[in-house]
């Protein structure tokens, strides 16, 4: 254990945090909103304690361990969630209650989407913003951005790269430094960005709209700038626009990064996780659109419509709404529920299990099947070329009990709280999976629940966005052994 | 640059380790999996699960973008085959480390060329040209030359009467101005220091001097210790590196080389008939003893475990051994080593990792060591036209804090700089600092 490393780079990561509070600053500015003394505030706040710790400690040279790494990472994320809060508590409107900030700021880093907010169409357009600029942070991660924009964080920016980034194989860099590798990611997440934030105007949203929206779709976050989200706009050209950009945000960076430099689509189509992924996508899209054209009174038009689009935002983890889907037939919601669980690829900014570590399930259960036939083959699990150790195997067991065992827990401890059925259920499944919007009492925002139940839905977003073990990891006394 | 490391032992791994630091983009290579797993979990670097002679792992890892390999499995032939592969490949420059001396012989009947190997690399040959440089330096921890030889770094325990002591650098630099010295690095219990001026030196420093060769006594005089030369040496472990100094020392120097293994032993006896080989345990304190290891002027061991070394170097201190050298592979341990006793450590793995470096850097600057146990590189910079070390003379330039300009070489004259002296493109300064600084300080060099 690293304290002194520890909190030097907690510091560097604060300090570079409040930098990102400039941003609503000026925007409050532009529009004359006067919020701008909220945001400088809680950016003196986050600066003043970034410095603090840092500063002393700035001659530390001692690198990170693995331990550490994953100490930095957990308290950054939580102290972040915190600090990140401060400018919802401070500014005149929304002036929400320190749950409720927390809440809010916890749900926007890690990407899910709940919001405890309503009436978001009278905000000031500052806080809006800085709201989907949370998300957009959190997206990449800004532990990643840091690494990318930091040298100084040396070769510990490994460690905590690890421990922030998804999915059960995290061994694969791209270039052979990780600042490299970090910045490659960051440029792609960018030129995502604005790629989206493009379209969206071309499909007719006023550019405040259409950047802000664009944040929360390529983070695969959620939040909107409306109380009927995405449905606000009622335009199938911007939910086509969402429809690809939260589709593509869900596929690995890793293949967005060497379909780049190759000029061409082949790593997509070579990728066995990103063809199951479409596939699974593809599937759910029908079957919903066949349940919304059999039960209700759409259209096949508007039943498609409808199917895709909350098809492709609730499994890639999104959240974004255009109908409410909770007055659908209760198979309907359930099943999408079911396949947020899954998520998006690997090493992409949605949530879930991930796709990859499904596909390697499945082929386990496959391996076992076809060794009841013939009980002395030798059946290594492959994905495309690449034989998988049982390290790993392993590893996707563990990471897959654990996380439906957390569900569990929680939802149990979430019912305790004295919610029903379904609003406990979709609130821990909707945060565990960093979706956002649930069913029941949660189905268009969380203002409404109690606060018991919104500190362990915190839990569960952070549970989500770190997958499990990298906060799991420091409630094992073992960690705090010498 | 883009270097590929092939093979991540111990010399691959430490290799890997310096020359990400020093800012090349490296890729690793090894056929052994936990290999590979520490490598991913300990350095910045790509890493592979392969084999170095395999086209379709080397293409896979991208060869066609590497500048440099460095073959530096334990196999000659592997490191071989990889450096002529990736030569065909089209890779700019390679570099192979080699066992069998056969290879890197003048009337062997492949040329380096044809080979496809720019650089060979021998660490055993390395290490023992580093233990005999030692042995004729008699009471130096440590000794490194600089340019081509004209400048020599001895690493020197400080004795109570030495007359160094209880004046600051400064004035011990007025009161010996006619021989050109200057401590440039003290370890002090762990720590590393940088001297200044006001520096004053305490009985028991291991101090670092640079200094003309021609001058070695004068230095050894004033550090306290008699310049005594050595005539009964023993060696412990007759591998390869044991068996290179013998080579080069048996004309001058009686030596017994103690090795385990029978076989070994007869062979070792039948190739030097000029050195007493006894096979028995270097641990075996009776057989040191018995050996006459107390009437020994120096005793070196280089047996191939680390542990060994150290027992057997303290049991040979104990014994009152003048001169005792240990070879420590594991870099890990070097911090430790002074602190039991040991001052004279060499490490096969920093020489290799040092003398490709050399390779690697050679563009920019002549020459680098890192010393054992130590926080502080050397390295040697020759001085470009027009940079900003030529402008002024040196007490109006601003080097980096933690640096300090030991010698210069101007032509064939060595001078101890000062603060009017100024450096004309083309010298050759040795400079010691820590590794972060010498970024700056290639700027300044115009690197």
């Amino acid at each position: 254990m690293n304290p002194a490393g520890t909190f030097r780079v907690l510091g560097i990561l604060l300090t570079l945090f409040s930098v990102t509070l400039l941003v609503p600053v000026g925007v409050s500015l532009l529009y004359g909103e006067g919020t701008e003394a909220a945001f400088l505030l809680a950016f003196a706040i986050t600066l003043g304690t970034g410095l603090a710790c840092w500063w002393p400690l700035r001659r530390q040279q001692a690198e990170l361990r693995i331990r550490d790494g994953f100490l930095v990472t957990v308290l950054f994320w939580a102290v972040l969630g915190l600090y990140g809060s401060l400018p919802l508590m401070l500014a005149e409107q929304p002036k929400l209650s320190f749950t409720d900030a927390a809440f809010e700021s916890l749900s926007g880093l890690t990407t899910t989407g709940a919001t405890v907010i309503q009436g978001l169409d009278d905000l000031p357009r500052s806080i809006l913003l800085y709201r989907q600029q949370l998300q957009w942070l959190g997206g990449m991660g800004i532990i990643v951005l840091a690494i990318a924009v930091l040298p100084m964080l040396g070769v510990g920016g490994m460690q905590l790269f690890r421990a922030e980034i998804t999915g059960p194989l995290k061994d694969s860099k791209l270039t052979p430094r990780i600042t490299h590798t970090a910045k490659a990611l960051w440029y792609i997440y960018l030129s995502l960005t604005a790629a989206c934030a493009v379209a969206y105007w071309l499909a007719g949203m006023e550019p405040f709209d259409a950047m802000a929206h664009s944040f929360t779709t390529v983070s695969i976050g959620g939040f909107s700038t409306h109380d009927a989200s995405i449905g606000f706009f009622d335009n199938p050209a911007i939910e086509l626009v969402a429809v690809f950009f939260m589709i593509v945000s869900g596929v690995s960076f890793t293949l967005h990064f060497y379909a780049f430099r190759q000029r061409s689509l082949h790593p997509y189509r070579s990728d066995h996780e990103c063809r199951t992924y479409l596939v699974i996508l593809l599937v759910t899209v029908l079957i919903a659109g066949l349940i919304l054209f059999t039960h209700n009174a759409y259209g096949a038009g508007a039943a498609l419509r409808y199917g895709l689009f909350t098809t492709a935002s609730i499994v890639t983890t999104t959240g974004f709404g255009i109908a409410d889907h909770s007055v659908w037939p209760s198979v309907l919601p359930f099943l999408l529920f079911f396949g947020s669980f899954i998520g998006g690829c690997a090493g992409s900014t949605a949530g879930g299990i991930k796709v990859m570590r499904l596909l390697l399930i499945l082929k386990q259960g496959n391996r076992e099947i076809t060794r009841l036939i013939h009980p002395n083959a030798v059946l290594p699990i492959k994905v495309g070329q690449r034989a998988v150790s049982d390290r790993v195997m392993e590893a996707v067991w563990g990471f897959f009990s654990v996380y439906v065992l957390a569900f569990a827990v929680m939802f149990i401890a979430v019912l305790a709280t004295g919610l029903d059925l379904t609003t406990s259920f979709s609130a821990v499944a909707a945060c565990i999976n960093n979706l956002g919007p649930g069913l029941g009492q949660v189905a268009l925002h969380y203002g409404d629940i109690n606060a018991v139940a919104k500190w362990i839905l915190c839990l569960a977003m952070l549970i989500g966005r770190l997958e499990v073990f990298t906060l799991l990891v420091l409630f094992s006394p073992a960690f705090w052994r010498k | 640059m883009h270097i590929l490391v092939i093979g991540a032992g111990a010399i691959g791994f430490q290799l890997s380790k310096q020359l990400s630091q020093d800012g090349h983009d490296i890729i690793q290579l090894d056929a052994d999996a936990s290999r590979v797993k520490r490598v991913n979990e300990q350095l910045d670097v790509i890493v592979a699960e392969g084999n170095g002679t395999s086209l379709h792992d080397l293409r896979e890892l991208g060869i066609e973008e590497v500048d440099l390999v460095a073959a530096m499995t334990t196999n000659d032939e592997v490191n071989l085959l990889a450096c002529r592969m990736a030569k065909k490949l089209g890779v700019e420059s390679a570099i192979a480390r080699i066992r069998n001396p056969q290879f890197t012989a003048p009337d062997f009947i492949f040329s380096p060329a044809e080979l496809g190997v720019d650089q060979f690399i021998h660490p055993e040959k390395e290490t023992a040209d580093a233990i005999v440089r030692l042995i004729r330096q008699a009471s130096a921890t440590d000794v490194v030359e600089f340019s081509e030889g004209k400048l020599v770094l001895l690493g020197m325990r400080l004795d109570r009467q030495s007359s160094l002591l209880h004046a600051p650098l400064a004035e011990l630099g007025r009161q010996f101005a006619d021989i050109p010295m200057r401590v440039v690095a003290i370890q002090r219990k762990q720590q590393t220091l940088i001297p200044r001026g006001n520096t004053t030196l305490l009985p028991e420093d291991r101090i670092f001097i640079i200094s003309d060769p021609d001058f070695t006594s004068s230095v050894t005089r004033l550090t306290g210790h008699a310049d005594h030369r050595i005539e009964d040496l023993a060696i412990l472990g007759g591998g390869l590196i044991g068996q290179f100094v013998a080579q080069t020392l048996c004309a001058q120097t009686r030596i017994k080389l103690i090795e385990s293994r029978a076989e070994k032993s007869r062979q070792i006896a039948d190739q030097l008939a000029d050195v007493l080989v006894i096979q028995g345990d270097g641990t075996d304190y009776d057989l040191l003893a018995v050996e006459g290891l107390a009437d020994m002027d120096a005793f070196i061991a280089v047996t191939g475990n680390d542990e060994v070394n150290i027992i057997s170097t303290l049991v040979a201190k104990h014994l009152e051994v003048p001169r005792a050298i240990a070879l420590v592979n594991n870099v890990d341990y070097m911090p430790i080593t002074p602190a039991i006793g040991l001052d004279s450590v060499l490490s096969k793995q920093l020489l290799t990792v040092n003398a490709v470096q050399r390779y690697v850097r050679h563009q920019r600057i002549a020459s680098i060591a890192s010393l054992p146990g130590l926080d502080v590189e050397a390295v040697e910079y020759i001085a470009r036209g027009g940079s900003k070390i030529t402008q002024k003379p040196l007490i109006s330039i601003r080097l980096p804090k933690d640096s300090i300009i030991g010698a210069v070489v101007q032509g064939d004259r060595v001078v101890i700089p000062h603060g009017q002296t100024r450096i004309q493109p083309g010298d050759k300064a040795v400079v010691f600092a820590r590794h972060y600084v010498h970024e700056e300080l290639r700027e300044i060099f115009g690197g």
